[in-house]
């Protein structure tokens, strides 16, 4: 706070305080002149008179001093003065006035820059106070005490109102209006787009709201309507400063508003973010971290998830007395819908391994098909899947493919083919196409199961991975192990793909003859 | 990616052009919830690329027209786009035809 200077009630009193020298010169220029004595009068009351200790008597020359166009005191100088003087002493009068008018002047220009102080003040305070929250109730809360405080009221409220939200509403102290009147105050300020500005001329003890002044301001966030903050009951009522220095606030508030807003936004948006993290997290546990031991085979697995979930999956299924068997598959589309059907479909296609019958592949992928039809009708989806099944014995690997792609097969010295599906994926027709297929898996002879997140895999450039480069790569490398080939081919993709965003699950399994 | 349709007696033909991709999936389901006829005719001759995405919405167009006791036919497939329904076999759930006046003409 800047402290007030020094004023005393009577300007010409002010104007001695504040400003002595003129006056002085004058009066002693007078006196030079044979004046017996020279005083500013109000009324019959000396205010100050020269020199100090003289009684002033005998005949004064005296002129009126007007301040502001009001008169104010009079200039008398006593002494033998001939009539023509007195022209002198009214235009020192004049003088006089002039002074004190501006020093008055000054004076109110310089409270209303405090007064104007203040109130910056008064809204950097709040600003303050209220910069560091986040939460609404709070900011409200903090936002109707600052306001009450700096008008002056006896309470006041605020409310928040988003729509399809519950509305958030501080009061201070106390609630003195119910949610429903804050409503009709919120909805007049919608229709009219103005404030409210009441007083009552019902005396307090007769009045039966107890409510003798009110001002309700909007608050808008980019342009709209979120908020009212409310002042009720200020002595003599609210005044335009009043609605002034409340619109300045109301303003602040709505910045502040939508700080927060966005801070929320924000919030939820992380805490999103992080479900998503724990999705995926709990989607990488389904799948087999590591290739069981497989007499005659040489296995290797893995995947690379892309930055959101997404639907791809495999799994061994190692049981005992049973041939080993293995699956890859795709749900289309990515995020939660996904790994939703994707966690399903795992879950299903273990549990008919388990409870079919000897079953071959196109058994086990049929009656999946049969299970998740609805499901995958009701939810627009569907999924890829291939369906393998080693017999070691006879060297073979029997299978069933429902559009899954791609599955790589490439015998001892060549070439790498694609191996087609029979069916279309699950959950497009109401009963599978699958059939079952073989081929022979001899030592040295290789099965790589990938998703499209290989072949779709794109550069820089924009272009496409392709099956050519990956079934290239498989024939030249054909000699690997099927830990080292899996980890060439994603090392391949990574390669070509790098400074270009992985869009897709990548994922992966090696079977190698041994 | 742009669309254009055609309504004709007991079908609609629906020309696209363009990426077909999982941005346009909630337009593309929109526009088939829309549709009055049960049968559509979807004219894929501008169109270079689709992803899963948009072949969920082709099965899922699909459903809705046998549903409605109609047929989803596909034609004018650029090379590219036939392979993938090729590779997902989905061209066996989904008719494809070389020119959409035989498409038109299957529909009867």
């Amino acid at each position: 706070m800047i402290a007030s200077p020094p004023t005393a009630s009577h300007p010409l009193r002010a104007l001695l305080l504040l400003r002595p020298d003129p006056i002085n010169g004058m009066a002693a220029s007078w006196l030079d002149l044979g004046a017996l004595h020279v005083g500013l009068w109000s009324g019959e009351s000396l205010i100050m008179g020269w020199p100090a200790q003289v009684t002033p008597a005998g005949t004064a020359l005296a002129a009126t001093i007007k301040v502001n166009g009001q008169h104010c005191g009079e200039l008398r100088v006593y002494g033998n003065f001939p009539k023509v003087m007195e022209r002198r002493v009214k235009a020192d009068a004049d003088l006089i006035g002039h002074l004190a008018t501006l020093e008055t002047e000054i004076n109110s220009m310089t409270l209303e820059l405090i007064d104007n102080q203040d109130q910056l003040l008064a809204l950097y305070d709040l600003t303050q106070s209220t910069r560091s929250r986040f939460e609404m109730g709070e900011v409200l809360y903090l936002l109707a005490r600052e306001s009450a405080r700096l008008v002056k009221a006896e309470q006041a409220f605020a409310m928040l109102y988003l729509q399809g939200h519950e509305p958030v509403i501080a009061h201070v102290p106390a609630p003195r209006f119910s949610e429903n009147t804050l409503f009709d105050y919120f909805d007049r300020i919608r229709v009219t787009g103005q404030k409210i500005l009441y007083k009552s001329d019902v005396p307090p003890e007769k009045s039966r709201t107890g409510v003798q002044s009110l001002l309700v301001m909007p608050i808008n966030v980019r342009g709209q309507l979120v908020a009212v903050l409310g002042l009720v009951n200020k002595h003599g009522g609210f005044n335009a400063p009043d609605s002034k220095l409340v619109n300045a606030i109301a303003d602040q508030a709505g910045a502040q508003i939508e700080t927060v807003l966005l801070y929320q936004e924000t919030l939820s948006q992380a805490k999103l973010q992080t479900e998503m993290e724990l999705a995926q997290n709990v989607q990488m546990r389904l799948l087999p971290r590591e290739a069981p031991q497989i007499p005659g085979l040489d296995l290797f697995c893995g995947a690379l998830p892309a930055s959101q979930v997404g639907g791809d999956f495999y799994d061994f299924y190692d049981q005992p007395g049973q041939p080993f068997r293995f699956a890859i598959g795709d749900i289309t589309g990515k995020g939660m819908p996904a790994a939703l059907i994707m966690a399903m479909s795992r879950t299903l296609l273990r549990s008919k391994v388990r409870s079919l019958q000897n079953p071959s592949p196109a058994d086990i992928l049929g009656s999946a098909n049969d299970d998740m039809y609805e499901d995958f009708t009701e939810t627009g989806m569907f999924a890829t899947a291939f369906l393998g099944e080693y017999h070691h014995r006879e060297q073979t690997m029997y299978y069933a493919n429902c559009g899954h792609s791609p599955i790589i097969y490439c015998p001892v010295g060549g070439p790498a083919y694609i191996v087609d599906a029979d069916s279309p994926p699950l959950g497009v027709l109401p009963m599978s196409l699958a059939e079952n297929r073989m081929m022979p898996f001899h030592p040295g002879d290789l099965l790589i199961t990938a998703t499209d997140g290989f072949n779709e895999a794109r550069n820089a450039a924009d272009e496409l991975f392709g099956y050519e480069r990956l079934l290239a790569l498989i024939e030249q490398y054909a000699g690997y192990s099927a830990h080292d080939l899996g980890h060439l081919l994603f090392d391949a993709i990574a390669d070509f793909s790098s400074g270009h965003l992985q869009d897709d699950d990548q994922t992966l399994i090696v079977i190698k003859g041994v | 990616m742009e669309l254009k349709s055609r309504k004709h007696p007991n079908l609609t033909v629906l020309a696209l052009s363009g990426r077909f991709d999982s941005s346009e999936s909630a337009r593309m389901n929109a526009w088939f919830e829309e549709q009055t006829t049960a049968n559509v005719v979807i004219n894929l001759a501008d169109v270079n690329f689709v992803d899963s995405s948009a072949l969920a919405v082709m099965v899922k167009a699909m459903k809705r027209c046998r549903g409605q006791k109609g047929e989803l036919l596909l034609c004018n497939l650029q090379q590219t786009v036939r392979v993938i329904f090729e590779l997902t076999r989905l061209d066996k759930a989904i008719s494809i035809y070389d020119t959409e006046a035989e498409a038109i003409k299957a529909i009867g």
